[in-house]
């Protein structure tokens, strides 16, 4: 089995500016070139409570829930809009 | 190394030479620490990586989560030029790895990436066979599966991922009973190759008359009402409401179409093992038919099959 990374959440301060994002002060992301908010794939705005998963594509939050993270990591179009 | 451990590596390196370069004195530092970080991440014995709190000035260590060793680093305690430094190697491995989880949900993407069979075989089984609303919920009640045998979850942690699967199914107006039902079929092995489902479609549409849809309607109505199935959870419903559950069952299970003649008794994990045989005793002393006991030791399961004679 590969090696796998995870955040934990109290580090997501230190480790986002990694991945060209950071924390803002009202604890959304934010992407720390553009300063563009950083949504999930249905465009909702998620704080560092919320997040379970950080998506590829800048950074892609996920909502801090399995079958958000399943829906997100599938390729299978088999679940409604 | 794979590509995690090539990345730690490299911030490790990293560090070590931030530190030597910043060294302007004759008596510095002899940069302990951080050939010690270096080491753990080469040589050192873990499954997986998280950046967590550790104590202070401390870059690395491992500690032991559940039957796992996780070597834990620091970006606190890391210097901020030398995280910056890498951020080019982290932001490839973070494309590479499809994205990191948050800690708790360690262990899906790995799943789901580095999948064994145990999900597209079976998911590619039925994605043609069943109605289409029950597709997410079964893809995700196989990852599940695949994580409980993979990852070792913790009971409850299971119960809380399954939760969630069937709060998603109702927030598309459907009724969470029929997830929960699912995702317990899926998890006991009646949807495998060969199992329960299976041989009621080759029953009914491969060798026999009956239609694709007629299948459907026929699997839809057993996710619902779970006449073949009672499923014990370690803090659950007493003994006597799983023995009425169960008696209520096989009372009506020959009257089910397709009906595969039996009614299982399945419980996961050694808390449930007492109350499945208490049942079964109870059961066994006025039940007319054939009983047999299996065990899975692999997931700690155990699994009584009732076959009441047809009357």
């Amino acid at each position: 089995m590969s090696t796998e990374l995870a955040i934990s959440r109290e580090k997501l301060e230190s480790f986002l500016p990694v991945l060209g994002a950071e924390v803002t002060e009202d604890e959304k992301l934010q992407d720390a070139d553009s300063g563009e908010i950083l949504t999930n794939d249905e465009g909702n705005v998620l704080t560092v409570d919320e997040i379970g998963y950080l998506g590829h594509g800048s950074v892609e939050p996920v909502e801090d829930d399995f079958s958000a993270i399943v829906s997100h990591l599938s390729d299978r179009d088999i679940r409604e809009d | 190394m794979d590509d995690v451990r090539d990345a730690l590596y490299a911030l490790a390196v990293g560090t070590l030479d931030y530190i030597n370069e910043s060294d302007d004195t004759k008596y510095g530092p002899i940069a302990r620490e951080e050939k010690e970080f270096i080491d753990l991440v080469k040589n050192g014995n873990y499954d997986d990586v998280l950046d967590a709190d550790l104590q202070e000035e401390k870059y690395a260590e491992i500690k032991k989560q559940g039957d796992k060793r996780i070597l834990i680093f620091d970006t606190d305690n890391i210097p901020e030029v030398v995280l910056q430094n890498h951020s080019e190697t982290f932001q490839a491995l973070h494309k590479r790895c499809n994205g990191f989880a948050i800690e708790h949900r360690r262990g899906i993407a790995r799943v789901m990436n580095e999948d064994k069979g145990l999900v597209d075989e079976v998911f590619r089984l039925w994605e043609d066979r069943i109605p289409s609303h029950y597709l997410p919920v079964l893809e995700e009640a196989l990852i599940l599966r695949a994580l409980e045998l993979e990852e070792n979850l913790h009971q409850q942690t299971v119960y809380q991922w399954r939760r969630e699967i069937s709060d998603n199914y109702a927030n598309n107006g459907r009724d969470p009973n029929e997830a929960q039902n699912l995702i317990s079929l899926c998890s006991t092995g009646y949807l495998d190759e060969g199992n329960v489902f299976d041989n009621m479609y080759t029953d009914m549409v491969e060798n026999g008359t009956r239609s694709k849809d007629e299948f459907k309607d026929v699997f839809s109505k057993y996710v619902d009402q779970n006449p073949f199935a009672v499923f014990v959870r370690s803090r659950g419903r007493s003994t006597d409401k799983i023995c009425g559950d169960l008696r209520d069952k096989l009372d009506v299970i020959h009257e089910w179409e397709e009906s595969p003649g039996f009614v299982e008794l399945c419980g996961k994990g050694e808390n449930t093992h007492n109350t499945i045989i208490e049942v079964r005793n109870e059961i066994e002393s006025d039940f007319d038919g054939k009983m047999r006991t299996r065990r899975n030791p692999g997931i700690d399961q155990i699994i009584v099959m009732f076959e009441p004679f047809v009357t």
